[in-house]
């Protein structure tokens, strides 16, 4: 759906180069993950995804169409981006409202009511449908802006750290909403630092450095690999718990530790 | 720091710096109230870490304690609260925000938005105290040092990362010499490398006896160093205790806290019958360590 | 004029020992960020801020003197070439830059308000320039340009932090110290939000192209963020500054210590202003 080949970007206020050769696809009913430090090039790659930076070299092409032919509003109909500041985009007077902004600018296949109400379940917005999102934490103010971003019902959907600062029931909400943007069939990236969530929700996984891809694959294979701290980033706690303890291949799930366990038992 | 010192109180025991009995606080801007009935004391040279759900009133907690509550941000109350002494309805004005320093989320706009340089932005606390220019100096220097900003003394404010821009937060607490430090999930905007710069400077700090309260909706980091766990809901104290004593409950899996993913596993595997000792980790290596005792305790002997 | 203006930078030597070391206010330059100030070491930069902006009012006066264009155009060239000379001629441009938008407008309001008697030099609808409202145009507009070149040229040349400190030693607010330079970061921040708010309001449909109705929209939906996301920001700075005392009684202090001088220099200037005015009104 997203096809970025050879990309190279500068910003044209000069600087080194952010992006340094990346060629990726991004396919439907696939969830991708995005990891490494700040400066990597994770927030400039992201902008390339919907055209809000065009390639300085290389191209970017969404649904077969090259960004840099078209406006970003225009391809905000099949990728639908959030960033990670809701305050940046917030407008309406209350939550509903808001959603249904994002419904009425869509392109889904169903309605614009039905991805009203749809986002509106999936982040679980019915009890603050009525408020105003200002008098909402900032965690709840998230969860609004993603909310009128699903609605859009893009065919897919970008989203940029969205667990940070969440409580339990928000970084819930928000891994029910990758699950279910996987069922509909529909492409998901996310942007995050959260190396837990990507071991949980993930179908690939890419690790930037230096503006170039350092690691490509399944999070069992790159969550653990030992050229992830190069790129900054931490192991997943299962690959951690499973290099102390010299459990090869490593845990998927605590059925596999308590395994291991019984075997060492038994 | 203001003479008023530590006027004598019979609730007030020696090390309790904070005492809020039956204390309802309800913005003006809102119809709920944040806080209900909340019963608590805060004891002086204890990191205590606050959690809980979105808007369970953690928050408006950390500013009755820095002392912007009942002003400036208004709002109306029943029962007492007591910090330092003081009635915070009845406290002179001042008094409580000149010994209690501050950090919020947002790293970049809790700067001063009026200097050039974080020399300047620790200065300025300095400066509105007046006192004399060598000691603001002085002062400053050795506040920027001591977070480890000494090489960025001249760097623009704005142009520090987030990690940086927090810990310059923290200095000024600490050039004006606050005995306590109020952080407000000081890292929830930070990647790992400035989280991991600000929880190693708090570690810091409360190994040298600062009177830290924290509020975290991520515990992970923080576990290992808090003395104290306090997990508000909906207003109320719902759990209190050290935290290695607390999270072996079970009501507290149910989606109150974002468990962190070591003490998830070890009650994971509790729950399937295999202990890994009465308490949970509260670092993955502690979990690691003990998962690999019990591996060699079972290992089958010959 | 040496300097006195001096500005405390700590530094480090080579054995790692951090020291304090005074070094001269005009070429103290960490960043460059406030949008007027222009980095440099000349006799402007040199001299006490609070000189610089008393010689605006006897300059700026100074231009209304006689009713045609010559008095300010000399001013303004006198000016010009100061400041080309002592290598500040990017302040020059700075200020006719500002003052370019507006000259037009000069020209063309006087064009359509003042019917002079004269033939139109140009007539352009219902727009005509003559040669009487080319000159009064020519005339007000070299007299505002005066006061940009001064203002401009006075505040370009001190770092804000050093103005503020300066107006707070001569008894002005601190509050009102604090928001000039809290305006000088405006610009840079406001930008900061403004471009974070139109990259979010793009990625979800919202077009910069398009029919009015459309634009107006998108316009009311940057606004609107831009408003509340500041004011978001002005309630948690306004805690922040609480706590480093920005409502605490009592005197201020500095860091850095503006050194007083200049004093007689700076009435004298005041005081110029006065037979500058009578002049300028007689004549």
């Amino acid at each position: 759906m997203i096809h970025l080949s050879e990309v190279r970007y500068t910003y044209p206020k000069g600087g080194a180069e952010a992006i340094r050769g990346i060629s990726l696809d991004v396919s439907m009913g696939e969830t991708l993950f995005v990891l490494g430090h700040n400066g990597a090039g994770k927030s400039t790659m992201l902008r390339l995804f919907n055209g809000l930076l065009k390639p300085g070299s290389g191209t970017v092409t969404v649904d077969g169409t090259d960004t840099r032919e078209v406006r970003p509003a225009q391809l905000s109909r099949t990728v639908g981006l959030v960033f990670q500041n809701p305050d940046a985009q917030l407008f309406r007077d209350r939550v509903s409202e808001e959603v249904s902004f994002g419904a009425e600018n869509g392109s889904g296949d169903d309605d614009a009511t039905e991805r009203h109400e749809r986002a509106m379940a999936l982040l679980d917005l019915g009890s603050v449908a009525d408020h105003n999102p200002y008098d909402l934490t900032l965690s709840w103010r998230k969860r609004v802006a993603i909310a009128s971003v699903v609605a859009m019902g893009t065919p897919v959907l970008v989203l940029d750290e969205p667990t940070g600062g969440q409580d339990a029931d928000g970084t819930r909400v928000l891994t029910d909403l990758i699950s279910d943007t996987r069922r509909r069939g529909h492409g998901c990236v996310v942007v995050t630092h959260d190396v837990d969530l990507a071991f949980d929700c993930a179908d690939r996984v890419v690790v930037l450095r230096d503006g170039k891809i350092h690691l490509e694959g399944s999070p069992m294979s790159v969550l653990g690999d030992p050229l992830l701290s190069r790129a900054g980033v931490e192991p997943s706690t299962m690959h951690q718990i499973s290099a102390g303890i010299g459990l090869d291949p490593p845990a998927r799930r605590v059925d596999d530790l308590e395994e291991y366990l019984a075997a060492a038992g038994g | 720091m203001s003479g008023a010192g530590l006027p004598e109180s019979a609730s007030l025991t020696a090390s309790t710096f904070a005492s809020f009995e039956e204390f309802t606080f309800t913005y003006d801007t809102a119809s709920e109230p944040t806080l209900t009935g909340l019963t608590l004391g805060l004891r002086a040279d204890q990191l205590t870490l606050i959690s809980g759900p979105s808007g369970g009133g953690k928050s408006t907690l950390a500013r009755v304690v820095a002392g912007f509550i009942p002003r400036p941000l208004g709002g109306s109350f029943e029962g007492t609260a007591r910090v330092l002494g003081h009635d915070v309805e009845s406290a002179p004005p001042h008094v409580l925000t000149e010994s209690v320093g501050v950090v919020f989320d947002n790293p970049f706009d809790q700067l001063t938005a009026a200097t050039s340089t974080a020399f300047d932005e620790v200065a300025y606390a300095l400066e509105n105290e007046g006192l004399p220019p060598d000691e603001i100096v002085a002062r400053a220097l050795e506040a920027l040092e001591s977070v480890g900003l000494a090489e960025m003394t001249g760097r623009h404010p704005r142009r520090l990362s987030g990690g940086q821009s927090q810990r310059l937060a923290i200095a000024c607490a600490l050039a004006q010499r606050k005995p306590i430090l109020v952080l407000d999930d000081p890292t929830s905007q930070l990647d790992p490398t400035g989280r991991e710069e600000v929880v190693s400077l708090v570690r810091t700090l409360r190994d040298a006896g600062t009177t830290v309260v924290l509020v975290a909706q991520d515990l992970g980091h923080w576990l290992e160093m808090a003395d104290r766990l306090v997990i508000l809901d909906e207003g109320r104290v719902t759990a209190d205790g050290h935290p290695a004593t607390l999270l072996t409950d079970p009501r507290l899996f149910d989606g109150t806290i974002l468990v962190p993913r070591c003490v998830a596993v070890w009650a994971d595997l509790r729950r399937r019958g295999i202990a890994l000792g009465d308490t949970p980790p509260l670092t993955t290596d502690q979990l690691v360590s003990s998962v690999r005792n019990l591996g060699r305790e079972r290992e089958p002997t010959p | 004029m040496a300097s006195r203006a001096r500005r405390v930078v700590p530094q480090t030597d080579q054995h790692g020992h951090t020291g304090v070391v005074e070094t001269d206010t005009a070429t103290w330059s960490p960043a460059r960020v406030a949008e007027l100030y222009e980095i440099g070491n000349t006799w402007l930069h040199r001299a006490h801020p609070l000189t610089k902006l008393a010689a605006v009012l006897p300059l700026s006066v100074a231009g209304f003197a006689g009713d045609t264009v010559l008095v300010p155009a000399i001013i303004l060239a006198a000016a010009v070439l100061t400041l080309v000379v002592s290598r500040l001629g990017i302040i020059a441009l700075k200020s006719l830059r500002l003052m370019a938008p507006m000259t037009f407008a000069l020209v063309v309001i006087h064009g359509i308000v003042r019917p002079y008697d004269s033939e139109p030099l140009v007539a352009w609808g219902p727009i005509s320039v003559n040669a009487g409202g080319l000159a009064l145009a020519g005339t007000t507009a070299a007299r505002i340009a005066v006061f940009v070149i001064a203002v401009t040229a006075a505040m370009a040349t001190v770092h804000p932090k050093i103005f503020a400190t300066a107006l707070i030693q001569r008894g002005v607010s601190h509050k009102l110290a604090y928001a000039y330079l809290a305006g000088a970061e405006l610009i840079p921040e406001m930008r900061l939000r403004a471009t974070q708010i139109l990259e979010a309001q793009q990625s979800r449909g919202f077009d910069t192209k398009g029919s009015l109705p459309r634009r107006l929209r998108t316009l009311f939906a940057l606004l609107k963020p831009l408003l509340v996301s500041s004011l978001i920001g002005v309630e948690m700075r306004t805690l922040a500054l609480e706590s480093r005392g920005f409502s605490l009684p009592g005197r201020r202090t500095a860091a850095v210590a503006v050194r007083e001088r200049g004093r007689l220099l700076q009435r004298s200037l005041l005081l110029a202003s006065i037979p500058l005015l009578v002049l300028a009104v007689i004549w």
